[in-house]
């Protein structure tokens, strides 16, 4: 318990050092107050805005657009990664339009986005998902290959059919690279949302910060950017529940 | 007596990277005959695997022939290898019962033949563990339990006792034999170990350096008890008989 409490304690020592030193730089010094605001003005920033309706909203828009396309990101790139391990034609053909589509900055396709999906819930999905869908991809390919190299001596062997091949060991043996992948991708998924709402939006945290960032309100910017950290932090950890389901006794 | 699998003259090449060809089987023809244990020994790298792979179906003969009445490959095929993984996310009963699964078998018989096939190999209490809660022996153990549950006539074994220690060494090689006798089945390991091949054959062939070619037999006699210290005295000849096959080739 003390050696717990230990480590917490030395996990959380950066942070309050850096919060002290950050205090004690801008105090008394309006100049330097504005510009980098303070531990404290945040607080005050938090505590103010906790007690309207709209931060709520804000974060509950965020959440979702990041979430459901987290979620439609991650399936369609995992059915897809399946698909072409599953087929050597398809691979081939599609392994130069994977690559190219890839490649595109998420930001490149804001503007495209928002002509085609509108300005709303949408739009920000699709950003979400698409920035996730080639990580999910991969991963998935990349997994069913890997478990295909361990696992399929055996089922070759008492001539196993190959659609209960998949359905047994591949999609099962796969799921940890999915969510290794899941994991990866709630960063780039958030980014996506953020993205859209950046460009044009009337709700969500994107929306927020740019709003306060046009008042110089850098208080309300840095509180921003903290809470789109707290939705990582919470999207993150929807990975570990999988996890946990999924015991192996290791 | 008809042998339950009959290989004649099996040759297979490689081509090498450099565009030549690597003879490694040449010629090679056995017999293998219900209810006896036979072991190909021979030095690392002689193509034992290969030939195994050949004769479990996995892979063609350049030349040569094998008779069986045995779909190869099939679920009459138990092949054993050391590269051959439990999958973790699967419990232990779970694993065993695979087999019966991927063959068609339904789940509530899979899980009966699996209950009965860890009984088998003395795993009986350990269904619910998960492969990363057993030992190497046991891990070992329940990839033979996996193999038995389909009930084979033909077991191929890749070194099934690497990794083992005395003791386990011993309980595998009664599984095996009780298994063998039991069953009416044939098994044939491929080992470079001398110490695996006395405790397990009735018959050991001895394997030249690649291009491999069979070279010579020694029957053993048949061990009532557990014949650890029977087959001792066996070993020096059988010793004797490997370094004069590996000095004729070299």
């Amino acid at each position: 318990m003390t050696k717990k409490f230990k480590n917490i304690f030395l996990a959380v020592l950066p942070a309050l050092f850096f919060l002290g030193a950050w205090q004690w730089f801008v105090h008394g010094n309006q100049r330097l107050e504005f510009l980098f605001a303070s531990p404290s003005l945040v607080a005050q920033a938090a505590w103010a805005e906790f007690g309207h309706a709209t931060i709520w909203n804000d974060i509950f828009v965020t959440l979702g657009e990041a979430a459901l396309g987290l979620l439609s990101g991650t399936i369609l790139g995992t059915v897809a990664g399946l698909l072409l391990w599953g087929n050597g034609k398809i691979d081939k053909i599609t392994r130069p339009y994977i690559v190219f589509f890839g490649s595109i900055p998420i930001f490149a396709l804001a503007p495209m986005t928002i002509i085609w999906f509108g300005i709303g819930l949408a739009s920000k999905v699709v950003m979400a998902g698409f920035a996730v869908f080639f990580i999910s991809l991969l991963q998935a390919y990349e997994g069913a290959h890997a478990v295909a190299r361990q696992y399929f001596g055996f089922a070759r062997s008492i001539a196993a059919p190959n659609a209960r091949v998949v359905w047994k060991i591949v999609v099962p043996g796969a799921i940890d690279w999915v969510i290794a992948g899941y994991k990866m991708n709630v960063g780039a998924a958030l980014v996506g949302a953020f993205i859209g709402e950046f460009v044009s939006s009337e709700a969500g945290l994107g929306y927020y910060i740019l709003k306060a960032s046009a008042l110089y309100d850098v208080p309300r910017v840095l509180f921003g950017i903290l809470l789109i950290s707290l939705l990582g932090i919470a999207m993150t950890s929807a990975a570990w529940l999988l996890q946990a389901w999924r015991k192996t006794g290791s | 007596m008809t042998p339950l699998l009959s290989a004649h003259r099996i040759e297979k090449s490689f081509i090498k990277p450099d565009g030549g060809k690597l003879a490694v089987l040449d010629g090679i023809g056995l017999d293998l005959f219900a209810g006896e244990i036979v072991c190909l020994l021979g030095a690392s790298g002689c193509g034992k695997t290969t030939l195994l792979r050949i004769l479990s179906g996995l892979d063609t003969p350049d030349a040569g022939s094998i008779d069986s009445a045995i779909a190869r490959p099939g679920p009459q095929i138990g092949a054993f290898s050391q590269n051959d993984l439990l999958l973790p996310w699967r419990t232990t009963a779970a694993n065993v019962a695979l087999g019966m699964e991927l063959t068609g078998h339904g789940t509530k018989q899979a899980r009966q033949a699996a209950m009965d096939a860890l009984q088998q190999v003395g795993l009986g209490g350990f269904e619910t563990h998960y492969p990363a809660q057993l030992s190497g022996g046991m891990q070992q153990r329940v990839l033979l339990a996996r193999i038995m549950a389909l009930r084979p006539k033909l077991l191929f074994l890749d070194e099934p006792m690497s990794n083992l220690d005395v003791l386990a060494r011993r309980d595998l090689a009664t599984l095996v034999k009780n298994y063998v006798r039991e069953e009416e089945a044939a098994a044939l390991v491929v080992t470079h170990s001398v110490e695996e091949a006395c405790f397990l054959a009735d018959r050991i062939l001895f394997v030249t350096r690649p291009p491999a070619r069979l070279s010579g037999e020694i029957r053993l006699a048949d061990d009532k008890a557990d014949g650890i210290l029977a087959r001792g005295e066996a070993m020096d000849a059988v010793m004797r008989e490997l370094w004069r096959t590996l000095g004729a080739a070299a």
